[in-house]
């Protein structure tokens, strides 16, 4: 919606509830019958300011239109214990028809949203998963000659320095692409009997040489009383060696990346905490977003894929400053009935 | 040493693993349509088939199930860019399924011993190209470029 489109319906809205007030303070008081048709009226700005603002808009309507018109209905109130308790209950059943139908239009609007998301996902995944498929096959063309290549030459060759990095670069492509299709398929979670601590340590050994190359140091810090869950531990370690290579890659040499387990809420929480320079206030809404990216060569699916195994096990990811130097990613996956010991 | 047919519409691709499969001693053949690839099998019976799925649309799939038919000797290895048909259950019939990757082109090779180590002996024999003659086939006896 515009802002101007906004403004209009505000000021359609405003004047709504001006002319309904108008209308109690322009009639006689002893026109009763009509009052109780105005005061209906009331209900009209109402639901067009919860349709079209939602809750805000509900609570504002519904705020303007008691102070509006109390001072008339105390003017006019002949001070009867029965009329008195008869405005105020109905004033407590319009605050209380804001509120709902607020509410409901919120719901519905998130349900709408997420609805669109979604499908635009659904969409992005497709497109994604047929453009990395047809990317397989000349990558794997060009890697492949270029390996041959390599071997044909004598190893002292000038050209080797190049071969390699044709070499390197089209296995980080590869990497990208099958990044690209892990995001866009659906995601089949095949669960067993798992250890998340000793899970944590084997992803920490897979990452072990990046973060040497990195100068950065991983840490454990595991809650020992971790039961064992019904995970797909493979998928668990995919989205956890994603988080820790992000957190290697944020941190500068010399720091170390944290990763701790604990339990909470029902459910076990992995940390991993870096010391990098953070997200950005402007960056935060999007980093979950697919191809959202801040590092140099990123396919910004990585975090797409930490969340989409994360919720396929019924869990949470969210990230949080790490006091005043970076930032914590949190998993939180849920015993629920599966859990197991 | 084995005979092995590549079935892959990719002449790039077909020359990439005919290179790799006759450095490593094999006699490699080479079809980019499931046509002539049917007839190469059933006149020539190689000791292995490493077929792509991707052949004029899908047809990969028509062609590993006629193989199967005709002889389920045949050894068939899917070759494909296609990781999610990994578990589709139309690839219990071939016995093996590798996902293009030239980072992992040493687990493809791996595959390709330990099928030819299941095989019967008796599958051994020269190659006989009978019939009509290949269209679009590329045949590479020995390393290439020699």
């Amino acid at each position: 919606m515009s802002e101007h489109k906004e403004w209009k319906k505000a000021v359609f809205i405003a004047v709504m509830i001006g002319g309904i007030v108008g209308l109690f303070y322009l009639s006689f008081p002893y026109m009763q019958y009509r009052h109780a048709i105005y005061r209906m009226l009331f209900y009209l700005p109402l639901v067009l300011g919860s349709f079209w603002f939602g809750l805000k808009g509900a609570i504002y309507v519904c705020t303007v239109v008691l102070i509006l018109y109390l001072p008339y209905a105390i003017g006019q109130s002949q001070g009867s214990a029965l009329e008195m308790l008869h405005q105020i209950l109905e004033g407590i059943l319009y605050v209380l028809i804001a509120v709902i139908l607020g509410l409901l239009v919120e719901k519905e609007r998130k349900r709408h949203r997420d609805l669109l998301r979604a499908e635009k996902l659904a969409a992005v995944g497709r497109a994604v998963s047929e453009v990395a498929h047809d990317m397989k096959t000349p990558l794997m063309a060009i890697g492949g000659f270029a390996k041959q290549v390599s071997k044909k030459l004598a190893q002292d060759d000038p050209n080797q320095e190049k071969l390699a990095i044709v070499i390197q670069e089209t296995a980080r492509l590869e990497s990208m692409v099958k990044e690209m299709l892990d995001f866009g398929r659906p995601l089949e979670i095949q669960p067993t009997n798992t250890c998340l601590n000793e899970l944590v340590l084997n992803t920490i050994e897979v990452a072990k040489p990046m973060a040497r190359e990195a100068g950065v140091v991983l840490k454990a810090e595991l809650d020992p009383s971790l039961p064992n869950l019904l995970m797909d531990g493979s998928r668990v370690e995919e989205a956890l060696l994603n988080l820790i290579a992000n957190a290697v890659q944020a941190s500068p040499a010399g720091e170390c990346v944290l990763v701790t387990t604990t339990q909470d809420r029902g459910g076990v929480v992995v940390k991993v905490a870096d010391r990098g320079d953070g997200i950005g206030e402007e960056q935060r809404e999007n980093v979950f977003h697919p191809f959202f990216s801040t590092k140099k060569g990123g396919t910004g699916l990585g975090l797409g894929i930490v969340k989409k195994i994360v919720e396929a096990h019924g869990g949470e990811v969210f990230f949080s400053p790490n006091g005043k130097k970076g930032v914590t990613f949190t998993v939180w996956y849920p015993f629920r009935e599966a859990r197991m010991y | 040493m084995a005979r092995i047919l590549i079935v892959d519409d990719q002449p790039h691709l077909r020359e990439f693993f005919a290179q790799e499969l006759t450095d490593e001693g094999h006699k490699v053949v080479g079809i980019g349509d499931a046509e002539s690839a049917r007839r190469y099998i059933e006149n020539s019976k190689p000791d292995l088939v490493l077929l792509d799925l991707y052949l004029n649309g899908f047809e990969g799939w028509n062609v590993l199930q006629d193989i199967k038919h005709k002889d389920p000797q045949t050894r068939v290895l899917i070759v494909t860019a296609y990781d999610s048909y990994a578990n589709d259950p139309r690839v219990s019939q071939a016995d093996g399924y590798w996902v293009k990757s030239f980072v992992d082109f040493d687990k493809l090779k791996r595959k390709i011993s330990d099928i030819l180590e299941r095989k019967p002996d008796s599958r051994f024999e020269e190659i006989k190209i009978e019939g009509a003659p290949l269209v679009g086939g590329i045949i590479m006896h020995g390393p290439i470029g020699r």
